[in-house]
C-alpha cells in the first residue's frame, strides 16, 4: 500500500490523543505560539493563501481568501464560528477529529482568531454528538488552565474565549448562514447573500465560518510552512483529506489520504474492497449533495476538487458512500430524497414543494406502481428546484434525483416492469 | 402542576443568560437545560422561557419546533432513535427496525404502555462507518445486530424494573 502523509491523524494511535498532554508530547501547540509571538495577522493570512488550502466543509473555497475578505476596518466585534454540525449523510470525519484530535482543532481556532482579530469564537457542534461536545468542553478547559485561552494569552496581549455551542438537530444549521441564525436564537433559516458573513455575519458583525477539518489543518501549515503543504497532492487541491467511507465495503471508516489519490485506491487498498465479494455499482464521492458516479466512472475518478468536477461530481463533504450490486437504487434515491424533504427549512417554495413532490413521485416506483412519464416529471421537478433558492439545499436535493435517474434509469424501468424490486429481496441475508 | 426547576438548573440558566454578546443566543442552551431536567420542553416550560427572554410564547415555540431533538412532551425512559439514512439503509437497518418493533411491540413514533421505551427513526447521526446504529437517549450504539439489540433491550427492561421508571 502506498504511504500517505498524515496531517490530521498522525497521532491517533495514542489512546490519550484527545488530551492536551498527548497533543503537546507530539509537538502540538507550537504553531500558535509562533503565530502569536512572531507573526502578524497579515502574514498568517498570506501563509494560508500560499498553502492553497481549500475549505473541507463542502464547497472547497480557498481558506486564505475567505479570511482576507473579513471586514477588518469594521468597528464592530468580529467572530469565528467552527462549523462542527456535520450532518451530511455518510460524513463522520469531524466527529473523529473532535473525539480524538480535539486540541489540533482548538489550536487552529486560536490561530484563525488571532489572524482575524477575533476575541470570541464558537464551536457549533450538532446536538447528537455528545462525546464530541464533552471532549471539546474538556479541551477548552485544559487550554484555559494552560493559559492558551483567556485573557492576555502567554503574555502576548491577545484575548480569546471559545464557547462550545450545542445544536439541537437540524441539517440546515450546517449551512453557514443557517448556523448563524441558530446561534442568534432563531430558527436555523439560511440568509440571503450578499451580504456575506465576512461583512455582515453573526449579530450583523464580520464573521468567518470554517469547517472543523479546515481549522484542524491550520497549525500544521504554520508549523511546516505553506510551501511544504502546497507540495502535497495536486497544485490546485493540495494537502490531505479525511475520507469517510460507508456502505458495501469490507472496512468502512475514516481514512486520511493525500489529495489526488485515485478513488479506487481508497476503496481497494484502504477499505479492503467490496464486502462479501459484491460487485461495485456506484459511489457517491462526497455526500448525497453531489452526483453519484457509476462503476466505470469510479475507475477513472481522482480525489481532488477539480478532477471530480471534470467527471461531473464533487468532492463535497468527504462522505464516500459505496453501493454494491445488492443496493436498490430506487429505494436509495427515495431514502435520500426523503432526507432532503425532511430537512428543507421551508423558506423557499421550489425547495419545500419540490422535495415534497419528488418524494410523492418516487413512492410508487418503490412499490412497483410507477409510470414511465413520471421519471421525466421527476427530472423536471429537480430541474425547477435548482439555482433559485436562498441556500444550496435545493440544488443538493436535485443532484441525486438527476444523477440516479440518468445513470440507473434501467433500474427504475425494471421496477415498473417487475412490479417492484427484483434485486432487493435476494440481497437481504 | 407548577413549574419548578432545580437550583442547579436555575444557576446554569443564569450563567447562559449572561454569556453571549446578544442574550437571544442563550435560547438554545436554555432549552437544553430545561430538556435535560424535565425530558421535554412542555407548554409550562415555554411560558417560563418566554418570560426569561421577554419573547412571546409563539416565538419560543417557533424556535423550539425547528429542532428535532427537542421534545414538547415527555417520552419513554429510553428513547430509541434508529438511523434510517443511506449508509444505515445499505447496511440493512430495516432488519433492526422490525426486530425492535417485535421486541417492544410498538410502531415507529410510539411509546410502550409501561412508558419505558419510545421508538423513533432519525436521519444520519454520523456513525455511517459503523452502521446500522441507534442513539438511545444521548448514547450511540453502533454495528448493531439483532442479538446485540435483544441484549440491550433486556438490560434496559431490567434496569427500569429495579429502579422504577
Ligand atoms: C444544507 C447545507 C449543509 C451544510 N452542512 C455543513 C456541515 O455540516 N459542516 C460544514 O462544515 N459545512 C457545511 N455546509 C457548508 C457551509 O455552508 C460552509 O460552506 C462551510 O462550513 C465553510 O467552511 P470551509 O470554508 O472551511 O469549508 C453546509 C452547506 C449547506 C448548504
Ligand atoms: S433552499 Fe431549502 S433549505 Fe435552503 S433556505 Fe430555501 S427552503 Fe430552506
Ligand atoms: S447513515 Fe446512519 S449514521 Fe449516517
Amino acid at each position: 500500500m502506498r504511504e500517505h502523509k498524515k496531517i490530521l491523524t498522525a497521532n491517533l494511535d495514542d489512546p490519550e490523543s484527545h488530551t492536551l498532554k498527548s497533543y503537546e508530547a507530539h509537538g502540538g501547540y507550537k504553531a500558535f505560539q509562533k503565530a502569536l509571538k512572531e507573526m502578524t495577522p497579515e502574514e498568517i493570512i498570506e501563509e494560508m493563501k500560499k498553502s492553497g488550502l481549500r475549505g473541507r466543509g463542502g464547497a472547497g473555497f480557498p481558506t486564505g481568501l475567505k479570511w482576507s475578505f473579513m471586514d477588518k476596518k469594521s468597528p464592530k466585534p468580529k467572530y469565528l464560528v467552527n462549523n462542527s454540525d456535520e450532518s451530511e449523510p455518510g460524513t463522520f470525519k469531524d466527529r473523529l477529529l473532535m473525539e480524538r484530535n480535539t486540541h489540533q482543532m482548538l489550536e487552529g481556532m486560536i490561530i484563525a482568531a488571532y489572524a482575524l482579530d477575533v476575541h470570541l469564537a464558537f464551536v457549533y457542534i450538532r446536538g447528537e454528538y455528545t462525546s464530541c461536545i464533552e471532549n471539546t468542553e474538556r479541551a477548552v478547559e485544559e487550554a484555559k488552565e494552560k493559559g492558551y485561552l483567556g485573557k492576555n494569552i502567554l503574555g502576548t496581549g491577545f484575548d480569546l474565549e471559545i464557547i462550545v455551542y450545542k445544536g439541537a438537530g437540524a441539517y440546515i444549521c450546517g449551512d453557514e448562514t443557517g448556523m448563524l441564525s441558530s446561534l442568534e436564537g432563531k430558527r436555523g433559516y439560511p440568509k440571503v447573500k450578499p451580504p456575506f458573513p465576512a461583512i455582515q455575519g453573526l449579530f450583523g458583525c464580520p464573521t468567518v465560518v470554517n469547517n472543523t477539518e479546515t481549522l484542524a489543518t491550520v497549525p500544521w501549515i504554520l508549523q511546516n510552512g505553506s510551501d511544504t503543504y502546497a507540495k502535497i497532492g495536486p497544485e490546485k487541491s493540495p494537502g490531505t483529506r479525511l475520507f469517510c467511507v460507508s456502505g458495501h465495503v469490507k472496512k468502512p471508516g475514516v481514512y486520511e489520504l493525500e489529495m489526488g489519490s485515485p478513488l479506487m485506491e481508497l476503496i481497494n487498498d484502504h477499505c479492503g474492497g467490496m464486502q462479501n465479494g459484491s460487485r461495485l455499482k456506484g459511489i457517491i464521492p462526497g455526500g448525497p449533495s453531489v452526483p453519484i458516479l457509476t462503476a466505470e466512472e469510479c475507475d477513472k475518478a481522482i480525489l481532488d476538487f477539480d478532477s471530480m468536477k471534470e467527471i461531473g461530481s464533487h468532492l463535497g463533504s468527504g462522505g464516500v458512500i459505496v453501493f454494491g450490486e445488492e443496493a436498490c437504487m430506487v429505494r436509495s434515491l427515495l431514502v435520500l430524497t426523503e432526507f432532503f424533504a425532511d430537512e428543507s427549512c421551508g423558506q423557499c417554495t421550489p425547495c419545500r414543494e419540490g422535495t415534497g413532490w419528488a418524494v410523492k413521485l418516487l413512492h410508487p416506483f418503490v412499490e412497483g406502481k410507477g409510470e414511465l412519464p413520471d421519471l421525466d416529471l421527476l427530472m423536471d421537478v429537480a430541474d425547477r428546484m435548482k439555482f433559485r433558492t436562498v441556500c444550496t439545499l435545493a440544488d443538493a436535493a436535485a443532484s441525486p434525483i438527476e444523477s440516479f435517474i440518468i445513470k440507473y434509469r434501467k433500474e427504475f424501468e425494471d421496477h415498473i416492469a417487475n412490479g417492484g424490486c427484483a434485486s432487493h429481496s435476494q440481497t437481504q441475508n | 402542576m407548577s413549574f419548578e426547576l432545580s437550583e442547579k438548573a436555575k444557576k446554569e440558566i443564569e450563567r447562559e443568560l449572561g454569556r453571549y454578546p446578544v442574550k437571544d443566543s442563550a435560547l438554545l442552551p436554555v432549552f437544553w437545560i430545561v430538556h435535560n431536567e424535565r425530558g421535554c420542553v412542555d407548554d409550562e416550560a415555554v411560558e417560563y422561557i418566554a418570560g426569561l427572554f421577554d419573547f412571546s410564547a409563539a416565538k419560543v415555540l417557533g424556535v423550539l419546533s425547528f429542532y428535532w431533538m427537542l421534545r414538547r412532551k415527555s417520552a419513554g425512559k429510553y428513547v430509541i432513535s434508529l438511523c434510517k439514512n443511506i449508509s444505515c439503509y445499505l447496511r440493512e437497518y430495516e432488519n433492526i427496525l422490525t426486530h425492535l418493533q417485535d421486541l417492544l411491540k410498538v410502531q415507529v413514533g410510539e411509546t410502550t404502555k409501561d412508558g419505558v421505551f419510545t421508538l423513533q427513526l432519525a436521519e444520519c447521526l454520523g456513525s455511517c462507518g459503523t452502521a446500522p446504529m441507534m442513539m438511545v437517549n444521548n448514547r450511540y450504539y453502533e454495528d448493531l445486530t439483532r442479538e446485540r439489540v435483544t441484549e440491550l433491550v433486556e438490560g434496559w427492561r431490567k434496569e427500569a424494573m429495579t429502579n422504577g421508571k
